[in-house]
Order: structure tokens, then sequence, then C-alpha cells
């Protein structure tokens, strides 16, 4: 029938297109990071951080880190959080409503007692029920806010009323920072003369199986279980060979919400996180270089791809595809809630080519690859399929694949080194090799549902990643 | 009966010329290079006076200190280095129990002095 | 065999050009692939071969040259022994890079004359050379070592060289070179704000201030000509040594420089009169009060709660109707300073 011959030339077509675009992109981006990161790497090892320290000069920074039901954790964690080798900092951990004790342990460990101290109504949040410091002045840096629960964008954001720093370091309490993080993350601020730094987004790499004593990294080893090595070579992809480059185009749209330093001021004025979303790291981001541009100020996001943070990943494919299903929802939450940039002139690269991007790769491309597969299965069933071009185009997009894998391990390799190990890399390539049918499938899988649970109206909560603890 | 002195420092090189100067000058010398290496040590030699580096990788100089003074109960004088602008490390050494502090960069003839004074007013 | 290839070529041939040209794709990624994993192998391996020679190297040349500085004086002998030694071992590359590592670590601890030996040693083996050959390397970051060497061997007479600096394109080459102007020539040194075209970074300032610091037996350099420098960010440098240095005599340029255009100038001059406490700054600051940002406002009012007495009080209340809440806390913060007992509100009622 001649319309079906349409309809298959036009989907053909399509399909072709679209991967030539995405893979097309890939490579340009891919190539832009590399030489971005080495770029970065060679400027920054003559860099001392020792100044910065204890001068008189050094901006104020608080670390704002939301806290539920942490209980097991929580005391080393906050330790951990105490032990930066920053001189002008304070630590504010905001006690979401936890169920259980986590406030208590706090309270008995650091010496606590509640204090009176006025906060900026200007976003609103739950109610706060107390804040305590410490008595012992060696704790002299830690703020404990204790509210209401309202999630974690609200938490963050009674963390923001109630600072009075220059800047915000939010991260996930969990996560763990190297000592000079503090430094490495607030130069960028300082170094631009004609642009605004806004934010500056950090790398978060995977902890697990990694030596942690009294909260500081001792020792970096391959974890053990295939889903988690497959999550590094991941996050090696996306760092080292994506965000390097977008943060060099100024088209940053997400920084991490684990690990991210942002002007208190923009953010405050461009109204705090979003709590009626899931992906309130990336929506805050879309939303701070929107307002930036709305009142025509120069501004840059920038992007330090030291290994600063770590952080424990899933390790089991329930809470692995709760994660990934999150992460597509907040998605689309920003894109639909901004999806007045698209194209729109009016907002630059951000709404012309961040935006568009986003759209596609981050948004579209599981969809598109999904029924893409689901045609090239039909054709299959109706034997009309031309295995020249299946094989042919299944090993082209197999063996790019573990190309671009092994581009990010040897870009590893080229700066940061963290698994120096023998055997370790090649841990990593053995996952590479078997990720396009096993875990990539997944990950498609996570996203479709995290598609149809947004579109079914799925009240999503964070969903309970049960703590193994860090340095158990 | 030789003197003990317990260093602490990560720099190798440093630390090894400090080994050789207070040997030169006849105290026994032992060596750590981070906290918890030091605390095993002070624990089982017992060393008359502790250098130590506030700013170690891995742990700092001030948990030695407590580990001496709080865990160990012991008045054993403890001098730290501290590299430049960390007056606040260095009080809250002080008010930890240290004896001294030296700030970096040093002259090793100064240390053997104040080291030489501290025993002395031990006595 | 050639049969078979011609086969192959013509098969290949056939085959419509979106599959050939999938197929030379497949190629360079079979090469890439293949490619990248000998390089892996290749930079793992030699990378483990580097940290154990260098290991080696480091720990022989520790001791020559620590027992080299403890040699007394009837060990002349294996002193000049090993000094030959030594001279010899700097020609070859990698045992220079050792050595001058080693000397240059303690030397970075040490002071005294201990420092003074380790400068004196670095001048004998000849490594001085060295480090001026790169400080005239085309390349960047070679430049940079060359020049971190020589400032910290306290190498003095590289003024020409390292002034030419101070304008160059390179961000990181203009940073170093300040600051070696500073840690070889203190406030002489400083001349190069005369004549820097570059703005300055906060963070190079931190440094350049850290530096500053550590400057014993010299006077204050006059700052005048340098707050009214056309450079913003060389006036704003000079407004930290100003606080730095408790150059309250500077009063009249600071009111001047209140109405500045640069924001940032401003901002500083602001915070600087509060921090002394010039009171004969209070008319002009609540002039430019109205017409000011909300970021400069605070500033101003921070500054004026230091300035402030009782004549001031209806400023601080009025402002206690501010839409920014930091501004409101400040007024009444101070308020409550002004007059203790009659503050009643409460800040939290909107």
């Amino acid at each position: 029938m001649i319309s079906d011959l349409y309809a298959y030339l036009f989907l053909y077509y399509f399909f072709l297109i679209f991967s030539t675009i995405v893979i097309t992109s890939y490579i340009i981006l891919g190539i832009v990071s590399i030489f971005e990161t080495i770029s970065y790497f060679r400027r920054n090892s003559f860099v001392s951080y020792k100044s910065i320290l204890a001068s008189p000069f050094s901006p104020s920074i608080s670390i704002l880190a939301p806290c539920y039901n942490e209980g097991l954790n929580i005391v080393d964690n906050v330790r951990s959080l105490m032990s930066l080798h920053y001189v002008n900092y304070q630590v504010i951990i905001i006690n979401d409503g936890s169920k259980d004790d986590s406030l208590e342990r706090l309270i008995k460990v650091y010496n606590l007692e509640t204090v009176k101290y006025p906060i900026n109504p200007k976003i609103k949040t739950a109610q706060i029920r107390g804040i305590y410091k410490s008595k012992n002045p060696v704790f002299e840096k830690l703020i404990v806010i204790d509210k209401e629960n309202g999630g974690k964008a609200d938490a963050l954001n009674a963390g923001l009323n109630f600072s009075n720093s220059e800047y915000v370091a939010c991260i996930d309490v969990d996560c763990m920072l190297i000592e000079d993080a503090l430094q490495k993350m607030v130069k960028p601020f300082l170094e631009r003369t004609d642009k605004k730094v806004i934010a500056t987004g950090g790398v978060i790499r995977i902890a697990n199986n990694c030596r942690i004593e009294n909260g500081k990294l001792m020792e970096v080893n391959m974890p053990k279980k295939l889903i988690e090595r497959y999550q590094i070579i991941e996050y090696l992809r996306s760092f080292l060979l994506g965000r390097m480059a977008w943060s060099r185009l100024n088209g940053l749209l997400i920084i991490s919400g684990a690990f991210g330093m942002f002007d208190r001021r923009v953010m405050i004025d461009a109204g705090g996180y979003d709590v009626n979303t899931v992906g309130e790291d990336m929506e805050i981001i879309v939303r701070m270089r929107k307002f930036m541009q709305d009142n025509n100020r120069k501004y840059k996001i920038a992007y330090i791809p030291d290994p600063l943070c770590w952080t424990e990943a899933p390790d089991n494919l329930k809470t692995l595809q709760l994660q990934r299903n999150r992460w597509t929802r907040g998605t689309i939450e920003t894109l639909r809630k901004h999806r007045k940039l698209f194209m729109n002139p009016k907002y630059g690269y951000l709404g012309m080519l961040s935006y568009p991007y986003w759209l596609i790769y981050e948004r579209l491309a599981p969809i598109v690859e999904v029924i893409g597969l689901l045609f090239l299965g039909y054709l299959y069933y109706l034997g009309a399929l031309n295995w020249l071009y299946a094989w042919s185009f299944i090993i082209v997009a197999y063996l790019f694949s573990i190309t671009f894998s092994m581009a990010a391990i040897l870009s590893e390799e080229l700066t940061y080194r963290q698994y120096t190990k023998k055997g370790d890399a090649l841990k990593l390539l053995v996952v590479a090799l078997i990720e396009p049918f096993t875990f990539h499938i997944f990950t498609l899988y996570s996203a479709l549902r995290g598609n149809f649970d947004y579109y079914t109206k799925k009240k999503g909560k964070w969903g309970d990643m049960v703590r193994k603890g860090l340095g158990s | 009966m030789k003197e003990k002195v317990l260093l602490a420092e990560d720099d190798k090189t440093l630390s090894l010329l400090l080994k050789f100067r207070l040997e030169k000058e006849g105290y026994e010398t032992f060596m750590a290079s981070d906290g918890n290496e030091a605390q095993k040590l002070i624990e089982s030699s017992n060393p008359d006076i502790i250098l130590t580096d506030i700013m170690m990788p891995f742990s700092s100089g001030l948990e030695v200190i407590s580990f001496v003074k709080d865990t160990l109960k012991r008045d054993t004088p403890i001098i730290v280095f501290s590299a430049a602008g960390q007056e606040e490390m260095v009080l809250k050494a002080f008010n930890l129990g240290a004896t001294d502090f030296m700030s970096k960069p040093f002259s090793p003839n100064e240390l053997i002095m104040r080291i030489k004074r501290i025993l002395m007013q031990k006595k | 065999m050639q049969e078979y290839y011609n086969d192959l070529i013509s098969i290949y041939l056939s085959l419509p050009l979106l599959i050939q040209v999938i197929w030379v794709v497949i190629f360079i990624e079979i090469l890439l692939i293949l490619s990248s994993f000998i390089n892996l192998n290749l930079i793992r391996r030699r990378y483990q071969y580097k940290i154990i020679e260098q290991q080696k190297l480091t720990d022989k040349y520790q001791e020559i040259l620590i027992n080299y500085i403890y040699f007394t004086e009837d060990e002349i002998e294996e002193k000049n022994k090993s000094t030959k030694l030594l001279k010899i071992a700097v020609k070859n590359k990698s045992d220079r890079k050792v050595i001058q590592d080693l000397i240059l670590t303690l030397h970075n601890d040490l002071t005294g004359e201990l420092a003074v030996f380790l400068e004196t040693l670095y001048y004998d083996l000849g490594l001085v050379q060295y480090s001026l050959k790169k400080m005239n390397s085309p390349v960047w970051f070679i430049k940079i070592k060359g020049i971190r060497e020589v400032t910290q061997m306290k190498v003095k007479d590289v003024y020409t060289e390292t002034l030419m600096l101070i304008n160059h394109k390179n961000q990181l080459l203009r940073s170093e070179a300040q600051l070696t102007m500073v840690k070889l020539y203190q406030f002489e040194g400083l001349k190069f704000l005369d004549t820097l075209q570059f703005p300055i970074t906060e963070w190079q300032q931190i440094l350049l201030i850290e530096e500053i610091q550590s400057i014993r037996n010299c006077e204050v350099p006059d700052l005048t000509n340098w707050l009214y420098s056309k450079n913003d960010s060389v006036i704003c440098f000079s407004l930290k040594l100003v606080k730095l240095f408790n150059q309250i005599q500077m009063k009249e340029d600071l009111i001047k420089l209140v109405q500045h255009p640069s924001e940032k100038v401003r901002r500083t001059a602001i915070d600087i009169l509060g921090y002394f406490r010039i009171s004969e700054a209070k008319t002009i600051l609540k002039q430019i009060f109205k017409k000011s940002v909300a970021e400069t406002q605070l500033f101003i009012i921070q500054a004026l709660s230091q300035l402030s007495d009782k004549k001031d009080i209806p400023f601080f209340e009025k402002q206690l109707n501010s839409s920014d809440f930091d501004i409101k806390q400040v007024a009444y913060d101070t308020l409550k300073d002004l007059k203790p007992f009659l503050v009643t509100i409460n800040l939290n009622k909107e």
C-alpha cells in the first residue's frame, strides 16, 4: 500500500536523521569537553588554594544540607562537613521534619541549644520549629534549623532564608566533600570580571566500596557490583564528555543537586527553589538563567571537574529505577514550566540551543529510541526486515557506545586518575561492553515509566533509598 | 636516657630533615605521617614531647592534641606547626591544650631551642 | 587470495551508499576503540613506571641532600664529593627535576640559615640557569614554572622581565608576574599598578594581599594615585590596602569614591568608611541612599549604623519599612542600640 510505504519512509528517514543529529552532537560535545577538561586541569595545576583559606577578604559561604531521616549517619556527616579546610563558612543543617531521631542525635552529640534568630521570610517555607546552635565553641560553625516537613526544595529555601553569606553550597547531607572543596568551588565566582558567575556545579563521584574513615576519603576502589560500575561509566561520560562542554558554551541547564554553589542573592531574587517539582536542581538553574537574561545581566555558570563530592549510588535495580524515574519527571516538569524559552531568540543560547537540545536529547530521545526498537521489531514480525540495514545500524550504534565509553575512561586517565588499582580500567571496559543491551535498556525502561508516571499524575516522592551508610 | 620526640608531619623530606637534626641533638625520634599513625605511636612509645603539623591529609593535628589531652590524659607538651593564616586553628589548638606553636616556614634552630626550653621547664 | 579481496571490494561497492558510509564509520570506530585500548594500557603502565622510578630517585637524593646539609667541618672531603656528584646529576633531566623539587619543597617550609643555605646551593648547582631558561620559554606554563622557581629562590635581578609580563594576554602569567613583583620587591613591586591595563580578579587580589601581609619592616606606600586609577579593579585593590593598613588619613578620597561610576568601587569605599567610623561621611551617605540599588543601600545602611548617633534615629525608623528584609534587619539592630527601651517591633510580622 502506498500509504504504508510513505509511513515506512517517513519513519525510516526520521530515525536516520534523528540518530545522526544525536550522534554528531555527542561527538562535538565530547571533543569540546575533553579539551576543556584538559585545559582546566592544566590551568589549575598551578593554583595554590592556600591563600584563600583564611584571608580577611575571603567570601562567606554557607553549606545548606537538608536532612530527612538520616538518623544512622547524621552525626558523622555533620562532622565531616565541619572539617573542611576553609575558614569563613558555616554548616546549616535543615531538619525537614524527620520522623526518626536525627535531631535528637545532633542535639546530644553537638551540645545544641535553642537560639532566637529572625528569619528572612522572603521565600515561603513550611513552619520553622526552632533554631539550634552549639554551646561548644569548637562547633560554632554548626547551625541546625528544625522545621515541619516540606521536601528537599522547601528545606533548602529555609536555609536560604536564614543564611546571610555571599554564597551557598547546596548539598545532599550524605555527600562526602573533599577538604578543599569549598575553595575550589568558590574560585570561579572570584575570577570573572566581565560576567557575574551565578552558580558553580561540581562533579559527583561514586563512593560505593571506597574506604572512608572519620568522614575522609582514604582509598578509592572500584565498586563490586556491575550496576554500580555502570553508573561510574555513565557519570564519567556525562561529566567529562558532556557538562564541561556545556559549561564552556555557557549552556548548562543542570547542576547536580548533590553539590552546587550559588550566589545567594541571585538565587533569592530569582525566587528560591520550586517546591512543586521533583527536579528542583534543574529547575532552579533554568530559572536563575532566565532571571539574569530578563534583567539583561551578563552571567556565567561554571563547572569544576575536580572530584570534590563523593556519594553513594543506588546498588540495586529498584532504587536505580526510582532515581531515573524521578530524573525523567523532573526534566519533563522543568521543560514544560519554562516552555516559553523554546526557540525564543530573546533568550539567546538558552532558548535557541540549550533548551531545544535538552528537549530533543534528554526528553525525547528515550521515547524515540523505544519507538525505533519497536519499529524494528514490527518489521521483523512482518518479515520485512532488511537484515543488512538492521545489522549495520545495530553494529554502528553498539560500537559507538563503546567508543564513547572508551573516550570517557581515557579522559579520566589523562586527568584525574581516581582509579589507580590494577584491573580497574578493565572492569569498566567490561561493563561498557555489556551496557548497551543490559543497563541501557533498563534506563530506557525507567525513562518510559517516568513519562508514564508523569502523565498519570502520580505524586512522586524521593523514594526511600535505604541508607547503607557512608563508611559502613 | 635519651628523651623521646614524636614528629607528625606529612612532608617526607621535611620530616627526614627534622629527624636528622633532632637525632644530632641527641633525641630519639619517632615519625608519623598522619594523625592516625601519630596517635598509635604516641600510645606505644610515650614520647616526652610531641611535634605535630596542624593540617595533614586525612586528619588534623587538633585530633592528635585532643587524643593526648582528653583520651590519654597525659600532660605531654605539644608544639604545633601551622602554615600562615591558620590563626583560628592555632587558637583551637591552644584551647585543646597545645603548649607552643611555630608557623611555617620556620627555622629548625629555633625549633630546637624551643624544644630544649620546654623540656627544661618540665623537669 | 587476490580474487577473494576483489570480490569483497565489489560487494562493498554494490551496497547502497548509506550502508557504505555506515561501514566506514564502523571501521573508524573499531580503530578508535583499539587505539584507545592500547593507549589506555600504555598510559597506565607508563604512569606506574614513572611513579616507581621517581620514588627511587627521590629517596636517593633525599638522603644525599639531608646528609649534605648537615656535614660538619671535619667532613669537608665528604662534602666536596657530594657537591661533585650533585653537579653531575643536575645535568640529567630526570635527576635534575627530582633534586630541584626536593630543594624547592624543603625551602618552602624553612626560614633562617637553612633557607639561605638552600638558596646558595641552588645557585652553586647551576639550577638558577635552568629556571631562567624556563622563564624565557614561549610556552606559558613553562614560563610560570620558571617564574615560580626564580621567585622562591629569591633571584633578584629579574625585575624587567617580570614587569614585561604584567600586561601579558595570558591571565595566569599576569597573575604570577604580579605576585613575583610583590614577593621579590615588596611595596616597590606594586608599581605595576601604575601601568596595569587588565582588571585584577578578586581571587588575584586575595593572593596579592596574602603576600603583602607578610612584608615586614617596610613603610606603606602612598596609595593616593592608585585610588584615582582608570582601572577600577586597581581602585578596589588599593581600597583593600587602605583598609588593611588603616590608612584613615585617606578619608577625603574615600568620601569622593562613594560616587564613583563603578558600583563595586562605591560599595568598597562605603564599607571602609563604616569600618573606620568616619562620621563626616554621614551626610553624603544619606544623600546617595535613595538613588542606590538595594544591594548598595544595604552597604550604606550598614556603614551608617557604625557612624550613627541619636540624631539619626528618624532615618533608621524610616528604613524599618523597607521592602528589603536585610535592610530592615540592620535598621532594627541599630535602633536597638540607639534607643534600647523603646523598640518593640517584631520583625517577623508581615
